[in-house]
């Protein structure tokens, strides 16, 4: 088995597009082989098999549509992609903003999830009279004890 | 056209005895002298769809060192496979009494 076996090629194809349980993915995928190796066994050219099996998508469909796809496998790729907006989202409203998606998040999954989520997530509003506990917070104080910091005017 | 009739086929041929998914491929080809030449990875989604409604059973078997999926009939399937003939039958003869 190389790398540019097209068996090989084929199967990673057709393991991108199932979308069915493990199980029913690693079933199909061993079926998939065992019926490309028969071929190949019965002196068929490797490519000439996967050209005969049908392209990788279609089959893919096809089992896709007999076994149905688990909800958790639909959900989860529009969830990933949600997953950034949303957390940009999040580091650039407002206050308020925060407090509404805390407040959806709420009524979604419950009030205490929400406020956890709220004091674990939201990012804290600086303002001028913090400035002077920066340099401490970062260690400068410790190692320069002659720099001072003021807000700049 | 095939389409609405491969579940029919392959219950037919799996009345032959118990096959493995190349074998139904290859016995659908030379029974029917060629005629019918679907692509092969279509015949694996439809034997587990007709699994899946209890016509046909499956089990893993190792043969000749290679690990193969064998299909068999059950014995639903054998009545699905004598009513779907017979409606074949009845269909095949209505078309040929209008093409005559």
């Amino acid at each position: 088995v190389t790398q540019d076996d097209p068996i090989e090629v084929y199967l990673d194809q057709l393991l991108v597009e199932l979308r069915g349980s493990p199980r029913m993915v690693r079933r199909v995928l061993a079926e998939s082989e065992a019926h490309l190796r028969d071929a190949v066994g019965d002196g068929v050219d490797p490519g000439e098999a996967v050209r005969r099996f049908g392209d990788a998508r279609s089959v893919a469909v096809a089992c896709n549509r007999q076994t149905g796809v688990p909800v958790s496998v639909l959900l989860r790729q529009p969830l990933l992609a949600a997953c950034l907006p949303a957390s940009v989202g999040w580091r650039t409203t407002s206050g308020l903003g925060q407090w509404l998606s805390a407040a959806l998040v709420s009524a979604a999954v419950g009030a205490a999830f929400g406020m956890w989520l709220l004091r674990t997530l939201r990012h804290p509003q600086y303002a001028e009279e913090h400035a002077p506990a920066w340099p401490e917070a970062a260690g400068w104080r410790r190692r320069r004890p002659s720099i001072t910091w003021s807000w700049p005017s | 056209m095939l389409k609405g009739h491969l579940d029919l086929l392959l219950l037919g041929l799996l009345r032959r005895g118990p096959q493995h998914g190349y074998a139904v491929i290859t016995g659908l080809a030379e029974l029917s002298g060629g005629h019918i030449d679907l692509p092969e990875g279509t015949v694996c989604p439809a034997l587990h769809k007709l699994e899946a409604g209890g016509l046909v059973a499956s089990e893993w078997s190792t043969s000749d060192g290679r690990k193969r999926r064998v299909y068999a009939l059950t014995g639903d399937g054998r009545a699905a496979l004598a009513a779907r003939q017979e409606k074949w039958s009845l269909f095949s003869r209505g078309v040929e009494a209008v093409l005559a």
